[in-house]
């Protein structure tokens, strides 16, 4: 899995590529994580290069969130791929996790 | 000849219908403390030998009591150390049933049969209706096997059986194939010991011949165990070799014995077993009932390095771990807020079974694994519910400590409906497969619920407010009727037949199901802790 970083306006963009799944999970959670240590509580991860989301992804994406959400922070996900929306819809995520349509519009959630 | 043919059929008929019967009965009679009070009967290997002898007298099938003894193995109720004394008992005991039957029981068999089939009849869900019907059963079967032998009694006046036997003459190795084959294909090496004797006893057979075929059939019933047993794993394993090396081991020893007594004349079982009787027939039992004792005098004593060999060589599997109850040992009863906690902890691993149930759908949803996984569950769940009864019968507990047992009671009861609803789930998606869209669903489907089964899991372990508050945000949305709406919406690219619709909405209620029932019990694993 292919993870870049850029700082928009404040708000640290990671944007994942390939699929978040069992393989890649554990490797995606420690670079979030270091990012989150970093001092990057205000974060947008961009999923617009990611095939599929896994349970083990969903995980990931949730301790994120709750770990910035400790620190204060704000979590967004953007660019879901039709088949990560349904497996977003169907566990419930959509609603416990801010998602938006396209990166441009999460940046705009101040 | 079409009379013989019909009685032995109606013989073999009434046998396997009393061993059903028998057998169906049985699984009501044995409650979890019967079961429990048999496991510790058979800690001590002696009792282990008797209570081998009495399973093989009531199933008659030495694969059948085989296949009841890893059935108990499984559920935990006993180790393979246990079970080994019993397999030497049921091997040993099993030519005492030969010896019963070269002496007319027929009064016996149809007073039992009377007497217990009207208490069956009458007692319709009374106490008695599985006990009577389990000595029903026997006595169908023991009907049976006497039908059996009166149908091929005119068998040795026709002139061509006689031919045929004729032709076998002389050819010992020939009998043991015979006996081989007909025990594998009879699936009951006591159903040819009874055509045997009846040979026997009509002069058909030599008592050499007549050994040489109780040999085989020793040897068939080893057979039919090992195909029977070519899918078992682990400690299943373990027990259905013992039992295949058992008859092996006796015919290693007898079989030699007897050529070097046919060939050397050297006095040794058949001249024993003509030495203690004159009539052939007994004589024939005692050799019988000999191939059964001489393995299980050699074996007995090395049943613990036997146990540790086939540790080695067929270890425990990975459900047979998860199935036995890890924190609900013998005396966790004893203090009431402590076998609350570990059914409770107990409790988080059935949820993990359930989790593996995902894992396996992910990995293409092999069936034969879901039904594994469906046995643990079972097993461990039984468990549970046990430790549950127990709790409520053994104490007085206070309001407060019922509500809490209660609330793990309730669910325990959503668990176990959420398991038919994993299994459903799997069998649905699996017949989803071949479709494009359908393949889609399988994979958005299975990895959502999942996601919220690992939350839910988390609520059971940790207990945690956010975490609660997360699955109950997740499961009260309805973000599974849009999706199946979206995948059943006509102006999708791909077309769907009828049949995929079917099973493409069978499959998203069973997610709705478990949405519902995962945030339903992680709101109960809430409440007991505010309770």
């Amino acid at each position: 899995m292919n993870i870049t970083t850029e700082n928009i306006d404040g708000i640290t963009v990671v944007r994942l590529a390939g699929d978040l799944d069992t393989n890649t999970s554990t490797g995606a959670q420690d670079t979030i994580e270091e990012i989150i240590d970093g001092g990057a509580t205000n974060m947008l991860v961009n999923l617009k290069e990611v095939g599929f989301v896994s349970s083990a992804g969903l995980r990931i994406l949730l301790a994120a969130a709750k770990k910035i959400n400790r620190l204060d922070g704000k979590l967004r996900i953007s660019d879901l791929n039709e088949t990560v929306q349904e497996v977003f819809e169907i566990s419930g995520f959509i609603t416990i996790l801010k998602v938006f349509p396209t990166e441009e519009t999460a940046l705009q959630d101040a | 000849m079409l009379l013989i043919v019909a009685t032995l059929l109606a013989g073999l008929g009434l046998f396997f219908v009393g061993l059903k019967l028998l057998t169906e009965n049985l699984k009501l009679l044995s409650g979890r403390k019967l079961r429990e009070n048999i496991a510790v009967w058979t800690k001590n290997p002696y009792f282990g030998l008797i209570w081998g002898g009495l399973f093989i007298t009531i199933t008659q099938s030495a694969a059948a009591a085989t296949f009841i003894l890893i059935g108990m193995l499984r559920a935990g109720m006993l180790g393979v150390r246990q079970a080994l004394p019993i397999l030497i008992g049921m091997n040993c005991f099993g030519g005492i049933i030969i010896l019963l039957l070269i002496f007319d029981i027929k009064l016996v068999i149809f007073l039992l049969l009377g007497v217990t089939g009207l208490i069956y009849s009458r007692d319709r869900a009374g106490g008695m209706r599985a006990a009577s019907g389990a000595a029903f059963g026997i006595g169908m079967l023991f009907l049976g096997l006497s039908t059996t032998q009166t149908g091929i009694a005119p068998l040795s006046e026709m002139p061509w059986f006689g031919e045929a036997l004729e032709a076998t003459q002389g050819s010992y190795l020939l009998g043991l194939m015979v006996g081989l084959v007909l025990s594998f294909i009879t699936q009951s090496a006591l159903a040819v010991m009874v055509l045997n004797l009846a040979f026997l006893q009509a002069g058909l057979f030599t008592l050499e011949q007549a050994v040489m075929i109780t040999y085989g059939a020793k040897l068939g019933s080893s057979l039919l165990t090992y195909v029977l047993s070519a899918g078992l794993t682990g400690e299943s394993r373990q027990v259905s070799t013992f039992q295949i090396q058992f008859n092996v081991v006796g015919a290693i020893i007898l079989v030699p014995a007897f050529y070097f007594e046919m060939l050397l004349d050297m006095p040794l079982m058949l001249a024993l077993a003509r030495e203690v009787t004159p009539d052939t027939a007994l004589q024939l039992a005692l050799i019988n009932l000999l191939f059964n004792l001489v393995p299980g005098i050699i074996v007995f004593p090395l049943v613990g390095p036997i146990t540790r060999l086939l540790g080695r060589r067929f270890p425990q599997t990975a459900e047979e771990q998860l199935s036995r109850p890890k924190y609900l040992l013998e005396h966790t009863g004893d203090d009431p807020h402590n076998a609350l906690r570990l059914i409770e902890l107990e409790q988080t691993r059935l949820i993990e079974i359930l989790g593996r149930g995902f894992d396996t759908m992910r990995s293409g949803g092999d069936q034969r694994q879901m039904k594994q996984l469906d046995e643990v569950f079972q097993t461990l769940g039984e468990a549970v519910r046990g430790a549950v009864s127990d709790l409520s019968h053994q104490h007085q507990l206070s309001p407060l400590l019922y509500e809490r047992l209660n609330g793990l009671l309730n669910i325990q009861h959503n668990l176990e409906t959420a398991n038919v609803e994993v299994q459903s789930l799997s069998r649905d998606l699996a017949a989803l497969g071949g479709s494009g869209r359908g393949q889609r669903f399988s994979r958005v489907a299975v990895d959502g619920i999942d996601a919220i089964l690992l939350t839910f899991l988390d609520v059971a372990r940790e207990r945690s407010e956010l975490d609660a508050g997360l699955l109950k945000q997740m499961t009260s949305e309805d973000g599974m009727t849009r999706v199946r709406k979206a995948y059943l919406a006509e102006d999708k690219d791909e077309e769907l037949t009828s049949t995929t619709r079917m099973q493409l909405l069978a499959a998203a209620n069973h997610c709705e199901r478990l949405i519902w029932l995962f945030g339903e019990m992680g709101a109960a694993y809430s409440a007991l802790e505010s309770g």
